[in-house]
């Protein structure tokens, strides 16, 4: 009887021990595993970002060589979620965020209101950065606001329509170089069973690119201009874009199966040559050219309409923006990682051209690439000094509101064809958005 | 220790740590979800008290609506499948007439046991209109019946219910099944004794006796209709669109897509009531006497 009245005790405090301690606050290291900072002490800062697939090689090169540079510094890489910035808020929300993340447009607004994101400026000023970057990357440095909280890692993309050169010739039909071409060949391609463009619409970012490319033969700032709180979507250049993405789906655009395509089905459609056409941003050149080689080439604006596409050819979709590797103002070695960050942004640069072959980096200087480049990533690479302007990806949309809306209801125009009800969904959706 | 006195402690002893926990992991983070509905909140910054604002929003909110026909189909699928079919088979499964009845109730089984995410990308792979089981067995039959059962905006929250409904119905089969076992073999002696057929034996003697499996049946079917996330967010990421949005999807949309944590807690909070609406009408009109044999 005494050990039981001992025992119940001891299991009820027990079981509060474990509760509370599921709700134990962090004290605000931020996943700092090191030491401070000063001297020559070493430090390890706890890096959140993409490495994964081919970027890994990117990584653990760029690595090898801040080894060089700060060789104090120790960083553990933690491979980011792909879920919508789900676990990076949640660190922020709890004060956790790690050391060193990668931040989307979006998550720098949202994360510079709550007063997570270390300011830059310095670390960017102190290592010379600014005179690292080419001309068309300064821009991308800074927030609307004149600071930097994040510092770019890769260049300018735009978004591409890449093309089987083959399949075009074999089925007699014409490459586009305006809208109506575009509908004649979608058409074309319909008629004989094959998939006119392979669109990963499983993620729902392809579709809102692919309206964007739509936009830009009239509205050289595409959604940007939108999201940046100008103009509205019953404008001509939005309601024409709209009523071109009715048009071409109705006419047999895209698969039966387009809305649970990812990107690997895409791809496999693609270069099996089940499909004509597909979109994706310039990044993934490296990756069409080693499947098809020769046989792929490129658009940037094949929805532009005839009379105009002369003039608007250069205004392409797509773009570099503020965007890049932040810091967080909770970190023990905010100013280390700062450092450590601005100058990894530069080696990460580097890297991408030497093992990806990347056509359009951030810097003045021009790595060699380890394997040289196709042939295609070479003609992008002459292109793009031609681009006259650039819009975005929808990551690089700032009003998330404004973004979700966009990417739901650009589905539902491709599903339902009915541009009116678009264009008032996405008005009373920007309305709100603005507010 | 007098005896009364022992009896309180052995039941504040059993009681108090799951009361814990549940009030810790369930109670609070309810009655923070319904305060943060009353503000406009991005999840980081400092929220700002907007009072009903966010539910008059909701109710103005194309997303609100079809999240909430969807939860009500979701739901409907669940009831009519898992309950239906699961008292019928659980019927010809009591039968001892039947062959390979362990068999059959392990087959049956199995999918519960199953990754949601794996039977999803099974159905998937069922649902795909270039080719998939459903459209190859419709074109095999001679029919011109094709559909893109998971983009279609009338087929798209029928087929991901139907997913759902498949993988769980074992669940509440063996419930009823349970139940079944359970009803004493005397009632069913009487009845043949007075020449009832089967099917009026079960109708008058089985399916009045398992109201009260039906009733948690019925709990746990519509609550989880209303609930059902895992689902859509594998097999459709609630598009194409809007179209297979369910309040929860609403809620991730808002809270983690759109920065709009106030504005999901409203969802959120919406859904919670309805719920406990639905819960409290299944206890007021199913099963109000206890049954004793």
């Amino acid at each position: 009887m005494k050990k039981r009245r001992i025992f119940l005790p001891i299991l009820l405090a027990t079981a509060m021990l474990a509760l509370s301690a599921c709700g134990a606050k962090d004290d605000g290291t931020s996943g700092s595993a090191g030491e401070a900072s000063s001297g020559n002490q070493q430090v390890k800062l706890k890096f959140y970002a993409q490495y994964s697939g081919e970027n890994t090689a990117v990584y653990d090169a760029a690595k090898e060589e801040m080894k060089k540079l700060m060789p104090e510094v120790d960083v553990e890489f933690e491979v980011a979620a792909q879920d919508d910035e789900q676990k990076i808020k949640t660190y922020a929300a709890g004060g956790t965020l790690p050391d060193i993340f990668f931040a989307s447009s979006g998550l720098i607004e949202a994360l510079k209101n709550s007063d997570n994101l270390y300011m830059m400026d310095k670390a960017v000023e102190d290592n010379k950065i600014e005179d690292q970057l080419n001309e068309t990357s300064k821009a991308m440095l800074r927030h609307d606001d004149g600071h930097i909280y994040a510092v770019p890692n890769v260049g300018q993309w735009s978004s591409l329509i890449y093309y089987n050169k083959e399949l075009f010739e074999q089925n007699g039909i014409k490459v586009p170089a305006n809208y109506d071409e575009f509908l004649e060949a979608v058409k074309g391609f319909s008629a004989k069973g094959i998939t006119p463009l392979a669109l990963f619409a499983k993620e729902k970012w392809p579709g809102v690119q692919l309206y964007d490319m739509a936009v830009v033969g009239s509205e050289p700032a595409g959604l940007t201009k939108l999201d940046g709180g100008e103009g509205t979507f019953s404008d001509e250049a939005y309601r024409q874009g709209a009523e071109k993405i009715a048009e071409l789906s109705k006419a047999g655009l895209l698969s039966k199966n387009a809305f649970n395509t990812t990107w690997d089905d895409a791809l496999a459609q693609f270069t099996s040559g089940k499909a004509a056409m597909v979109l994706n941003g310039a990044w993934a050149m490296s990756d069409i050219s080693k499947a098809m080689g020769d046989k792929v080439d490129i658009l940037y604006t094949p929805l532009a309409d005839a009379d105009k596409v002369d003039q608007v050819q250069w205004n392409v979709s797509g773009g570099g923006f503020n965007q890049g590797f932040s810091v967080s103002k909770n970190s023990k070695n905010a100013e280390v990682a700062a450092k450590y960050a601005a100058l990894f942004s530069i080696e990460f640069a580097k890297q991408r051209v030497i093992h990806l072959g990347d056509p359009n980096p951030i810097l003045k200087e021009n790595p060699e690439p380890l394997n040289g480049i196709s042939s295609l990533q070479e003609k992008y690479k002459q292109d793009s000094a031609n681009f006259k302007t650039m819009t975005t990806f929808p990551w690089g949309l700032v009003n998330a509101k404004f973004k979700t809306a966009i990417e739901d209801n650009v589905q539902k125009l491709m599903l339902d064809y009915d541009t009116n009800a678009f264009i008032d969904t996405m008005n009373k959706s920007l309305e709100l958005a603005r507010k | 220790m007098s005896e009364k006195w022992k009896n309180k402690v052995a039941l504040l002893v059993f009681t108090v740590p799951t009361l814990l926990f549940f009030t810790i992991i369930v109670f609070i983070p309810i009655l923070q979800t319904f305060q943060k509905s009353f503000f406009d909140w991005d999840g980081l910054s400092t929220p700002i008290f907007i009072g009903f604002d966010n539910y008059l929003r909701l109710f103005d909110d194309p997303d609100f609506w079809v999240s909430l026909k969807n939860g009500l189909i979701f739901a409907f699928v669940l009831v009519v499948y898992q309950i239906g079919l699961g008292t019928i088979l659980a019927i010809v499964l009591s039968s001892k007439a039947v062959r390979g009845r362990k068999w059959f109730k392990t087959t049956f089984f199995i999918p519960v046991v199953l990754s949601g995410v794996m039977v999803s990308q099974l159905w998937i792979a069922i649902y795909n209109p270039e080719g998939g089981l459903l459209n190859s067995i419709f074109a095999a039959l001679g029919m011109d019946y094709q559909q893109a059962w998971l983009s279609g905006e009338h087929t798209s929250i029928w087929a991901i219910a139907f997913t759902n409904a498949w993988q769980n119905m074992g669940i509440l089969l063996v419930l009823i099944y349970t139940a079944i076992k359970s009803i004493p073999e005397h009632l069913y002696e009487a009845a043949l004794i007075d020449g009832s057929s089967f099917w009026h034996t079960h109708r008058k003697i089985t399916i009045p006796l398992l109201s009260e499996t039906y009733k948690f049946g019925l709990i746990i079917a519509i609550t989880g209709g209303l609930n059902a996330f895992q689902n859509m967010f594998v097999m459709t990421n609630g598009g194409p669109g809007n179209i297979s949005y369910t309040f929860t999807f609403m809620m991730y949309k808002a809270a983690f897509r759109s920065n709009e944590y106030g504005y999901g807690s409203a969802a959120a909070a919406i859904l919670v009531i309805e719920c406990l609406l639905f819960t409290i009408l299944i206890n007021k009109f199913v099963a109000r006497e206890k049954i004793s044999y």
